[in-house]
């Protein structure tokens, strides 16, 4: 059994990413950045593919820049451990950094990337809630033109990403931040109750108050684990926009996203259970945006500091 | 270029050329270069034992495809082992008391060095959050946080003072020894075991017939080829056979498959289709009748009404894998843990008296002090018996099926993965709304429509609310587990020991003393070591753990936990159960947990399970030999089985231990085995038992009982 599954199939090194896309239009052929996803489940993707296209002599898939004004770019080689200790990602898009720090184990943060990760569209995988809250979009190169696609239009809503033969992913982004905003995500390890449960349920939100700090101005709210694919729970946004950052708009918050859920993904008792842990799970979250938005932080410093150390503090 | 057929690695600073780029790196490392090391274990990325450094940083080699790592530094343990720098941290781990497996060792040393690298003098913390990527099936997390703390503590000494660094003392982890997954010996077969996939249940039928023309396969074998005979050269053992024919809990090993490889022998095992049929359940409280015990069993008992005899042949803990070989009547076994002493007691004492020599090697993890492990795994046994019938060596996989693996691997992967002790997130599974009772309701909003504060703060609420929000059932260790972290943490920010604040967040005094007493003795749940024998002192505790998997969770949604504690005098002369407390949990779903609360008062089982005359044990450790000694376990009922209790009630009656289960029988046992033993200095084999006292809360007591 071990020399029948010994070699998978070709394993192409494209140097340029239109050769990557070239190669990726064909079929049987999947992209590797990391290759934690491809290489964990073998035995089902030697089944499935027969060319492995591997990113990694690509020059430019690399970047990880943050900057507080110009906002969030991640390529796609860059790796989650990479973007966990990325200060200015723990700073400014608190979220991610969250959801990074809590992803699966040390040794695959080292290897793992954030976009084959969110490009997996496996309903575990959590990289995409706290990215889809952020309002994150992807850089799609098809061959000739690199083209922006709104993460939350990235997904079938079978959860698989809505890419073609020939797509390659080069980043995954976010706008910056508002001055005063704040961003948080958490996540629910859970027993599974039925097979095919999904044992991991996600939130994440943004929330920008005005200037004095108790208005929300603008929010989005994003549930993972409860559907196929991590979903915006525009209701909840809705609710908040307008509404003073207070405990009750965050419960009334959590209230109208667990309604949301009941409706978007129909009843029953495993619905009734996840709604249960979205109303709390929702309000904690944007209690938490809330006062990392409220937190004393000047922007402009921010700038100033990033300029000094170019950005790439990989210190705590 | 860049269709690649081969491509160059860099392997602990030689170039190895000519790797397949789709081959893993793990395989690279253990078929190819013969790099015993690097440990495959779950072949997932959930347990760390495939840890390797790439470009000084751990990664795991069992998701690593070689075309990604070429180009890049690759270190493994073998390089470690022979590097001066790294002695003192490998001799650190060699020199602990851990008596473990040693499969996940090799990957935890190398998380450790990149720490180390990093950080010369890590905190504890930080030792946790590196290490938590790594799943020890043996539960010696703590003894390796203090390992690298010592390793830590001796480097920086060791700088100052410019010794030069002694050689490191254990060959293991160089890949040295033979570890059970490393042997070759010729013909050597590969054995995987079918888990039942359910618990309380019957096998009705095995077919076995498209597995046995599966390719590779040598044999199937079910508990009919166990129990013959012309084997055991006896007649059977009053059990039955190493292989269930009644299950009694998930992941109890029903078939082995037998082939010439682990991967067609895992393959052979899907092929196989079991019928379970719900055990009759009015046979259930006299199941355990042991009708046929072996006539020396019963030589002790004091009452013959009230007696069981049990023969220890089942275990319960992750399998580390056995290796064994027959000629003629010479065995030769090598076990991930040393036979313990109720494999010998199985094998030895009954099984195979015919047995001329027999040639033990332990390949584990050995401590200091040579004592021997106390892992728990039927593995041995199962090798040696399908050795024996197959006249082939064979080898039972470690970890390949085994005995409670996953969920063991799930409560130990939810203690990982909550390094911060994030503990609220699991909180929640608790819901205020459905609290079974309320004690703090004033009477006026009695009379109103109940309004249920908005739930704040989880945490917060489980320290200051009545504890029926702790609801543990068979499902929800992991749960337990992290409440209790909760506790803690809050327990830190508020600067205080975790017990003191809790307490101190309690009015009610006769609440606080119960809170102190149920913490007192379930201080397991924040102590990983409390699971299981993990040094000599922990040894003595007979500690059975049972789980039931997520698949009983889906059979049996009424489902009942039930938690049996049980408190061993050993007096030797008169072996006898202390005291017993049985405790009835509600099931998976809140409902059923809060009628059953309802009816039986036990709502919140943490709390309720120290109800005992006697006085507790404040450190096992400190207990003397003739000490108490103190045996837990849990399985799970199905609705016909409480029934059954709540309509006979257990308080003063017949109670058999194996009319629960099995499980809590063999747990049991293995507390007075323990405890004989320490007394005496004698294995034994088969224990007289006499329960003295079962204490038991029926409705109609609890009804009446104090509300706790």
């Amino acid at each position: 059994m071990q020399d029948e599954v010994g070699v998978l199939g070709q394993w192409l090194q494209p140097r340029t990413l239109a050769d990557a896309s070239k190669f990726a239009a064909q079929d049987g052929t999947v992209l590797i950045a990391g290759g934690c996803e491809l290489a964990g489940r073998r035995d089902q993707s030697a089944s499935r593919f027969d060319t492995f296209v591997n990113l990694r002599n690509i020059a430019g898939l690399r970047p990880l820049d943050a900057h507080p004004k110009k906002g969030l770019r991640i390529g796609a080689l860059t790796t989650v451990g990479e973007v966990s200790n990325h200060l200015w990602v723990a700073k400014r898009w608190a979220a991610l950094h969250e959801a990074t720090e809590q992803f699966s184990s040390p040794q695959a943060r080292n290897t793992a990337t954030i976009v084959g990760n969110v490009c997996a569209g496996h309903p575990c995988y959590d990289m995409a809630t706290a990215l889809l809250a952020l309002r994150a979009n992807l850089q799609i190169f098809n061959g000739t033109a690199v083209s922006t696609v709104e993460l939350s239009a990235f997904y079938h809503g079978s959860g698989r990403p809505k890419l073609v033969p020939g797509d390659v992913v080069t980043s995954i982004g976010a706008p910056p931040p508002e001055p005063d905003a704040g961003s948080a995500f958490r996540k629910v390890r859970l027993m599974r109750r039925q097979p095919h449960d999904i044992p991991i349920f996600s939130a994440a939100a943004y929330i920008a108050l005005d200037p004095k700090g108790t208005t929300i101005m603008d929010a989005t709210v994003a549930l993972g684990g409860c559907a196929p694919a991590p979903q915006l729970v525009v209701d909840a946004a809705i609710h908040l926009v307008g509404m003073p950052a207070i405990p009750e708009t965050f419960e009334q918050a959590g209230q109208v996203a667990a309604a949301s859920l009941a409706a978007s993904i129909g009843t029953g008792a495993l619905v009734d259970y996840k709604r249960r842990l979205a109303r709390p799970l929702v309000r904690d979250v944007i209690e938490q945006a809330v006062s990392r938005a409220r937190s004393k932080h000047d922007p402009f410093e921010d700038a100033s500091d990033l300029l000094r150390d170019g950005g790439n503090d990989n210190a705590r | 270029m860049t269709m690649q057929d081969s491509v160059d690695l860099d392997i602990n600073g030689k170039r190895v050329p000519d790797c397949a780029p789709t081959s893993l790196i793990v395989d690279i490392l253990r078929n190819d270069l013969r790099l015993l090391g690097t440990k495959k274990s779950c072949e997932t990325g959930a347990c760390g034992a495939c840890t390797i450094l790439i470009d000084g940083l751990p990664a795991l080699s069992c998701k690593l495809f070689a075309g990604s790592a070429s180009g890049r530094s690759l270190t493994t343990i073998e390089a470690l082992a022979s590097d001066p720098e790294s002695a003192r941290l490998i001799e650190a781990f060699t020199s602990s008391d851990f008596p473990g497996c040693g499969d996940c060792l090799s990957g935890v040393i190398i998380s450790a060095k990149a720490l180390l690298e990093a950080d010369p003098a890590p905190s504890v913390f930080e030792i946790k959050l590196a290490l938590s990527g790594h799943l020890c099936r043996c539960v010696g997390h703590e003894f390796f946080i203090e390992a690298v703390s010592k390793a830590a503590n001796s480097i920086k000494a060791d700088s100052a003072s410019r010794e030069t660094a002694p050689q490191p003392a254990g060959l293991l982890p160089s890949g040295k020894t033979t570890a059970i997954q490393d042997v070759l010996w010729p013909g050597l077969l590969e054995a995987a075991v079918l888990g039942s996939r359910f618990a309380g249940t019957t096998i009705a039928g095995i077919d076995t017939r498209r597995a046995k023309l599966a390719p590779g396969v040598v044999a199937i074998l079910t508990a009919e080829d166990f129990a013959t005979d012309a084997i055991f050269k006896l007649r059977p053992p009053s059990h039955g056979s190493l292989l269930a024919t009644t299950v009694s809990y998930v992941g109890e090993p029903v078939a082995i498959a037998v082939a010439d490889t682990l991967e067609h022998a895992k393959h052979a095992l899907s092929l196989i289709e079991v019928e379970y049929a719900a055990a009759p359940a009015p046979e259930w409280p006299r199941k355990a009748g042991f009708a046929d015990a072996p006539d020396q069993a019963c030589a002790r008992s004091h009452d013959p009404s009230n007696a069981v005899s049990c023969r220890v042949a089942r275990a319960f803990l992750p399998s580390g894998g056995a290796v064994a070989s027959w000629q003629g009547n010479r065995l030769s076994l090598l076990t991930a843990a040393a036979p313990n002493r109720y494999e010998h007691a199985a094998l030895f004492g009954s099984f195979l008296p015919g047995l001329d020599e027999l040639q033990t090697e332990w390949s584990g993890f050995a401590p200091a002090n040579g004592a021997p492990s106390d892992i728990r795994s039927n593995d041995a046994a199962l090798a040696v018996v399908s050795s024996l019938l197959l006249d082939r060596p064979v080898r039972v996989h470690p970890h390949a099926g085994g005995l409670g693996f996953r969920p063991a691997q799930r409560l130990i992967s939810t203690a990982r993965t909550y390094p911060h002790g994030q503990l609220e997130n699991v909180a929640v599974e608790v819901d205020a709304d459905l609290r079974p009772t309320a004690p703090s309701t004033s009477p006026s909003e009695t009379n109103g429509a109940p309004q249920p504060e908005p739930q704040r703060n989880v945490t917060h609420e489980l320290l200051t609310e009545t504890p029926a929000t702790v609801l543990i059932d068979h499902s929800s260790e992991e749960v337990a587990f992290c409440i209790q972290q909760s506790l803690d943490m809050a327990a830190r920010e508020h600067q205080q020991d975790p017990l003191t604040f809790r307490l101190s967040q309690v009015k009610d005094p006769t609440t606080a003393k119960t809170i102190a007493d149920a913490a007192k003795a379930f201080g397991w749940h924040s102590k990983w070591r409390g699971w299981t024998h993990t040094s000599n002192e922990r040894r003595r505790r007979g500690v059975g753990l049972a789980f039931a998997g997520e698949e009983a969770v889906d059979a049996a949604r009424n489902a009942i936990a039930v938690f049996v504690e049980v408190q061993v005098d050993t007096d030797i002369g008169t072996i006898s159960l202390g005291d017993c407390t049985v405790l009835v949990m509600t099931g998976t779903d809140l409902e059923s947990r809060v009628r059953l609360a309802a009816q039986t008062g036990i709502s919140h089982g943490v709390e309720t399970a120290l109800i005992r005359e006697a006085a507790p044990v404040d450190d096992l450790n400190e207990a003397p030999a003739t000490g108490h000694y103190i045996s837990r376990s849990m399985t799970t009922l199905d609705a016909p089985q409480v029934e059954y209790i709540f309509a006979n009630g257990i308080a003063g009656a017949e109670f058999s231990f194996k009319s629960v289960s099995d499980r809590v029988a063999a747990a049991v046992v293995g507390a007075l085995a323990n405890a004989v033993r320490d007394a005496t200095g004698l294995l034994p084999t088969t224990l007289p038992m006499t329960v003295d006292r079962v204490r038991w809360s029926s409705p109609g007591e609890a009804a009446t009982g104090q509300s706790l």
